[in-house]
This record gives C-alpha cells, sequence and structure tokens, in this order.
C-alpha cells in the first residue's frame, strides 16, 4: 500500500509539468498583453518597452518558460504583477478558504447524495423515490449561478435566515489560525460564536457548490444500489434470517458506495471550477476569485501558480479515493 | 410415511405469480413430508419450482407471489401464517446452504464478519435471535472457529479474517455449511448445494454433509435434479414435474421400483441407475401456459384422454410407503 502511494506521488511530477506547459501555451497564444496593462491605460509605447524589458517579457518564450520552470522547482511560484506581493503569501492566506469550503461540499455531497441513493433505492418507485430522481434531474439542469442567486434571494435577502455573502461578519476578528478552517479553528479553540458565523456564512455557499454533484452521487448510488440488491449474497442472507434494514447498511450499501466514492473523486475537480463561481457570487476569499482577478489582470504568474495548486491537489484527492477504494473493496489490495 | 408428526410438511401448495403474459401457476398442489433426522431428496427437471418451493419454507418469496392455498408446517407451527417473512423461531430451527458458493458471500464482507451476521440472527440453542451483548459475540466467535475446522477449513483462525475470494469453490461452500449448522438446526434447507463444483468436490462436500447432519439427527431438503445425488444422500425422494408433486416415497422404492411414468423416464436419463439410457423428448412447459390436468401428459407414452382433463389425485397404493399421482394406479387411498 504504502508503495503504491509512493508511485503515485511520483507520477504527479510529470502531470504538474504537463498542466504548466499547456497552461503557459494558452497564457502565451491568449491576445491580452500582460506589459500592455501593467504599463496602465495612458502608457506610450516606450513605457510598455520598458516594462516589458523589466519583467523579462521579451525574451523568447521558451527561455521564459525555462525560467519560470526554474524558480517553480526551488518552490519560489514569483511575485503577482499586480499586488507585488509573493504569489505563495496569497495562496497560502486564500487557499484555507476554498479547502474549507470544498471539504464542507463534499461532505454535504457524500452524505446527502448517499443517503438520497440509497432512500431511492431501498423505497424503489415510492414517493421518496420520484424525489430522489428529481434532484437527480434538478442537480444537472440547474445551473450554479442560478442556484445560488436564488438561495441569495430566498434565504438571505427574503427569509434572512443566512448572510448573503462573506466569510464571516466584517467587524468580527476571524479564530485564531491553525489550520486556516475557519470552522475547524474556531471549535479548537472554544470560540463558539464565531463558529455559529462561520456556519451561517458557509451554509449557502456549499450547498450551492455541492448540490449539482449531491445528484450525480445520488443517482449513482441508487442505480449501484438496485443492482446490487439483485446480488445473490442479498437474497443468501435474506433467506438466512437476516433482517432487512441490517442486509442493507452495511452490507449491500458498502458495494455500492464504490461507484459513488469513485464519483466523490472525478466531482472533487468539478468542485475546485465550480467554487471559482460560487466565490464570485458570494464574495468568498478563497483562490476562485483570486484567479478570476489575476484572469481579468493577466497576471500570469499567479495564473499559473493556481493551476499548479489546484492540480496538486486534484491529483492528491485523486490518490485519496484510490486509497479508499482499496479499504472497501478487498479484492482491489 | 411414518407415523410420528413430520418435522416439516408441505401440503397441497399452490404458488402463483401474476406477470405480463399472464399467471405463472408455479407450484400446483405440491406435497411431501420430512420426518425428524430425515433426509429428503426433492427432484425434479429444471425450471420445474424447486428454489421457488424453498422460498415459500423460508418465507422468501418475491413480493408478487401468492399462495392459493395449502400450508406448510414446520414443527407445528405455520410457516405461511406470517404472510412473506420467517418467524424468528423458524429462522433459528432451518439452515440453509445455498447453490452458488461463488456469488452467495458478499465479496467485500470478511467471511467471519458475515458468518456472524448470520449466526447473530439465529442464534446459538437457548439464545435469543439478534441479541448481541454480554459476551455473546466472543462465544460466536469460538463457535463458528469450531464450525470452520469441523467443515475441514484449514486455519480456521486466520480463515475468518480473510475475504471470499481468497477460498475456492469447494472452500466457500464448506463455510456457508459451516454457517448453515452453526445455529444447531433442526432442518437444513440446500438448493442443488453441490451443482456448481466440479465432481471430486461435489462427492467430498456430499459426504462431509452426510457426516455433519448424521451426528446432529439433522433433517435436511436437498434439492437436485441428479438421481446419483439422491442414491448416495437420500431416505427419502419426492419427485416434482412442472410444479405438480407426481411421485414421493423411500429413495429405495423410487430408485429400483418407480410407479410414476415420469419417475422412469427421469431414472432413465441415469445411466448408473438404470439399464436404457434415454432422454426425455420435448421439455418442461412454461408455468403461464402449463397444459391443464397431468402436466406431464404431453411427454407421456402412457397418457390417457382423463389426464388431460383432471389432474389425477395423488393416491396411496394400498400397503404401499409411497405416494403417486397417476391414472396408472387406479386403486389406492387418497392421501
Ligand atoms: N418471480 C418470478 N416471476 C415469474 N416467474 C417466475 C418467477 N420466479 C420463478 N419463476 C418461474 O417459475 C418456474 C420455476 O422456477 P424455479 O427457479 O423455482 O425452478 P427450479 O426447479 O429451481 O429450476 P433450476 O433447477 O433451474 O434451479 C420457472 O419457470 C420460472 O421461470
Ligand atoms: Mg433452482
Amino acid at each position: 500500500m504504502l508503495e503504491f502511494i509512493c508511485r503515485r506521488i511520483l507520477s504527479l511530477f510529470p502531470v504538474i509539468l504537463g498542466l504548466l506547459v499547456l497552461t503557459y501555451a494558452l497564457l502565451y497564444l491568449a491576445p491580452s498583453d500582460p506589459a500592455t496593462i501593467l504599463a496602465g491605460e495612458n502608457a506610450s509605447v516606450e513605457d510598455i518597452q520598458a516594462v516589458r524589458k523589466e519583467y523579462g517579457l521579451d525574451r523568447p518564450v521558451y527561455v521564459q518558460f525555462g525560467m519560470y520552470l526554474k524558480q517553480v522547482s526551488v518552490g519560489n511560484l514569483g511575485v503577482s504583477m499586480y499586488s507585488n506581493r509573493p504569489v505563495l503569501e496569497d495562496i497560502a492566506q486564500r487557499l484555507p478558504a476554498t479547502i474549507e469550503l470544498a471539504l464542507v461540499s463534499l461532505v454535504l455531497m457524500a452524505i446527502g447524495g448517499i443517503t438520497l441513493g440509497t432512500m431511492g433505492a431501498v423505497w424503489h418507485n415510492s414517493p421518496i423515490d420520484h424525489v430522489t430522481r428529481m434532484i437527480s434531474v434538478a442537480g444537472l439542469a440547474i445551473a450554479t449561478f442560478w442556484l445560488a442567486i436564488m438561495l441569495q434571494l430566498v434565504f438571505a435577502m427574503v427569509l434572512g435566515w443566512f448572510p448573503v455573502r462573506g466569510r464571516i461578519p466584517p467587524e468580527m476578528v476571524p479564530p485564531v489560525q491553525i489550520t486556516g478552517l475557519y470552522l475547524l479553528d474556531s471549535i479548537l479553540t472554544l470560540n463558539f460564536s464565531a463558529f455559529r458565523d462561520a456556519v451561517r456564512h458557509i451554509t449557502l455557499p456549499a450547498i450551492t457548490l455541492a448540490f449539482g454533484g449531491l445528484a450525480t452521487v445520488a443517482r449513482f448510488t441508487r442505480s449501484s444500489m438496485l443492482e446490487n440488491l439483485t446480488k445473490e449474497y442479498v437474497s443468501y442472507q435474506h433467506a438466512t434470517g437476516v433482517p432487512f434494514r441490517r442486509i442493507i447498511v452495511p452490507y449491500v450499501l458498502r458495494n455500492s458506495v464504490i461507484t459513488a466514492v469513485t464519483q466523490l473523486g472525478l466531482l472533487f475537480g468539478s468542485l475546485i471550477s465550480g467554487a471559482v463561481v460560487v466565490e464570485m457570487i458570494f464574495d468568498w476569499p478563497g483562490i476562485g476569485s483570486y484567479l478570476v482577478n489575476a484572469i481579468f489582470t493577466s497576471d500570469y504568474k499567479v495564473i499559473l501558480a493556481v493551476t499548479i495548486v489546484v492540480g496538486v491537489i486534484y491529483a492528491l484527492v485523486n490518490i485519496i479515493v484510490d486509497v479508499i477504494h482499496a479499504m472497501i473493496d478487498p479484492r482491489l489490495r | 410415511m411414518k407415523d410420528t408428526l413430520p418435522l416439516l410438511s408441505v401440503r397441497n401448495l399452490q404458488l402463483v405469480i401474476p406477470t405480463d403474459e399472464g399467471t405463472a401457476k408455479i407450484l400446483d398442489r405440491v406435497t411431501f413430508e420430512v420426518a425428524e433426522g430425515e433426509v429428503v431428496g426433492l427432484v425434479g427437471e429444471s425450471g420445474c419450482g424447486k428454489s421457488t418451493l424453498i422460498k415459500a419454507i423460508l418465507g422468501i418469496l418475491p413480493n408478487q407471489a401468492e399462495i392459493v392455498s395449502g400450508e406448510i408446517k414446520f414443527g407445528g407451527l405455520d410457516l405461511l401464517g406470517s404472510a412473506t417473512r420467517r418467524t424468528w423461531h423458524a429462522a433459528k430451527d432451518i439452515g440453509f446452504i445455498p447453490q452458488d458458493p461463488f456469488t452467495a458471500l458478499n465479496p467485500v464482507f470478511k467471511v467471519g464478519v458475515q458468518m456472524m451476521e448470520i449466526l447473530r440472527w439465529s442464534g446459538l440453542p437457548g439464545e435469543p435471535p439478534g441479541y448481541i451483548g454480554g459476551n455473546t459475540r466472543q462465544r460466536h466467535r469460538e463457535h463458528l472457529i469450531k464450525m470452520l475446522k469441523a467443515v475441514q477449513i484449514p486455519d480456521p483462525e486466520d480463515a475468518f479474517e480473510r475475504y471470499p475470494h481468497q477460498f475456492s469453490g469447494g472452500q466457500r461452500q464448506r463455510i456457508l455449511i459451516a454457517s448453515a449448522l452453526s445455529s444447531r438446526p433442526k432442518l437444513i434447507v440446500a438448493d442443488e448445494p453441490t451443482t456448481a463444483l466440479d465432481v471430486t468436490t461435489q462427492r467430498e462436500i456430499l459426504i462431509l454433509l452426510r457426516e455433519l447432519i448424521e451426528d446432529d439427527k439433522t433433517s435436511m431438503l436437498l434439492v437436485t435434479h441428479d438421481f446419483g445425488v439422491v442414491a448416495q444422500m437420500c431416505d427419502s425422494v419426492s419427485v416434482m414435474y412442472a410444479g405438480q408433486t407426481m411421485e414421493n416415497g423411500t429413495a429405495k422404492d423410487i430408485i429400483h421400483t418407480p410407479i410414476h411414468p415420469y419417475t422412469k423416464r427421469l431414472l432413465a436419463c441415469h445411466p448408473e441407475l438404470s439399464d436404457e439410457i434415454v432422454g426425455i423428448p420435448g421439455t418442461v412447459p412454461s408455468p403461464i401456459f402449463a397444459p391443464p390436468g397431468c402436466r406431464f401428459g404431453p411427454r407421456c407414452t402412457s397418457c390417457r384422454p382423463a389426464c388431460s382433463e383432471q389432474r389425477p389425485p395423488l393416491m396411496k397404493p394400498v400397503g404401499g410407503q409411497r405416494d403417486v399421482a397417476c391414472v396408472l394406479l387406479d386403486q389406492g387411498v387418497r392421501v
């Protein structure tokens, strides 16, 4: 198992390199010119040339890329051309917000999706099943931004149950930083009022982000469970007198979540890209909104750095998924 | 067959399942008994309703199945009274061995965990089913490891912690046998327990099974379509065709002096038990379009016009030890 994990982590490097080449090429081909933007609106042609020289943007693209790679290999992600702050610092500050949002969404997706899917399969063709199917279709059909705005409208503006935006009230001091995840830090420091506020703030963005994936997980769990319920080992346990609810949990459930776990791994990718939209709408201070700003300002160091970070996270999640798989299904060991 | 009250008795069981094409009359007045300590073979071609009958006994019929008439009694307890779910009492006293050891075990759970689950809901003698408080788990574990030893699984402690795919088919069937016997049931129901295995393993498993149930005087209902297995294992036989009981009797009588034409034809398919080897022309009719009267009629060489009008009732020949449902037997006592 350990060897397997090491091998997977080593295979990460070529993936990241490929990712960088691709992103770099796309940025290079994009019509926007960072030097023009940096020089400001009223800059003369000479000014722009000077900026270009200062940032090394006049060199051939492969030299630029080589220099960048050299930097990255020693852990230096460069300086934001826009804010002049080290990119690594910005990311370290913003990443926990995104990770917190993604983790809460992932948990909602897993628990909500697996529960819904299981109920749909156990009470096949009953009203509960129809609700499950409706949610599945809705999850595929509803656009993230529309759901976000609707939730804001109903639950924040009309009902006032949750705040419209932000991660914590502006006047509030964030909990002492331990992990950077407010929910966890506030509990660890026994700061319960901060915890309550953090929960209230994360609820709507997390639901928005989780909804599509939740529907997918529910659909996969439901169909996998329906299939597993026809398996011989179910009728065998039934025949020996094991009660139905015990057959479902844990026996059939464990077989059925294998596909759901695969889906969760794949969905984590769309979760990060979904975070870009959700963070913009809910003003969530994570790397999604950071990335969008960087794209608007052609801040290519930031774009590349975020690409690396997201790529690494995605690959790590997939390693974790494989490990969980092997834990659930002994035949894979 | 015997004077004492039978352990299991199935009388005139009629079962239908509605389908899109029409009502499938799967069981038509099935009747037989299993006495205490007796091994009864249930014989019949594929598709004649043996597994459905087993499901009725175990109380796991599909929801659409409907019992039209008849009864199943187990030790005086009415098994059909509790709808489709078997009562705790019956679960405890009826052990089940499935047909296919390759698919009966859940692939993602340890063998020990699955055996513990089954024993939990049957309980050892004197224990309430479902109870796992106190040191029950420990006791069950020790008992099951002893059972694994009894069915000759090497290194049973270790086997307990392994997964199904780490055992061969024969070993898995041994595990399932250990599981079925673990709660010391009065009756073992086995649905073709060796058809999925190769011939040598088949023989070994049957010998083992026979030894184990003889020790405890456990009764067994053994489903098979193989008269060789009957000869090796059974005291009595019930022959079924297309959901109808054709002939019941002791294994010796049925094999050596069959009366019903279907039994004769079935025996004729076995070279080691018969001089002439012939198959039976035709196939088992679908239970949806079953012929009226005796369902074997269309394939029977002794068929008379009366056979297709009304099914001959099960009769005991005068002074005989068996039941036969055939017009050839015109003298006898109605069962
Ligand atoms: N749920 C069901 N709905 C409709 N028909 C069914 C159903 N279950 C079984 N049958 C039919 O009932 C008949 C008896 O099936 P069963 O499985 O009991 O036969 P069997 O004697 O066990 O056969 P085999 O030796 O192949 O195991 C078959 O014709 C089958 O098609
Ligand atoms: Mg069968």
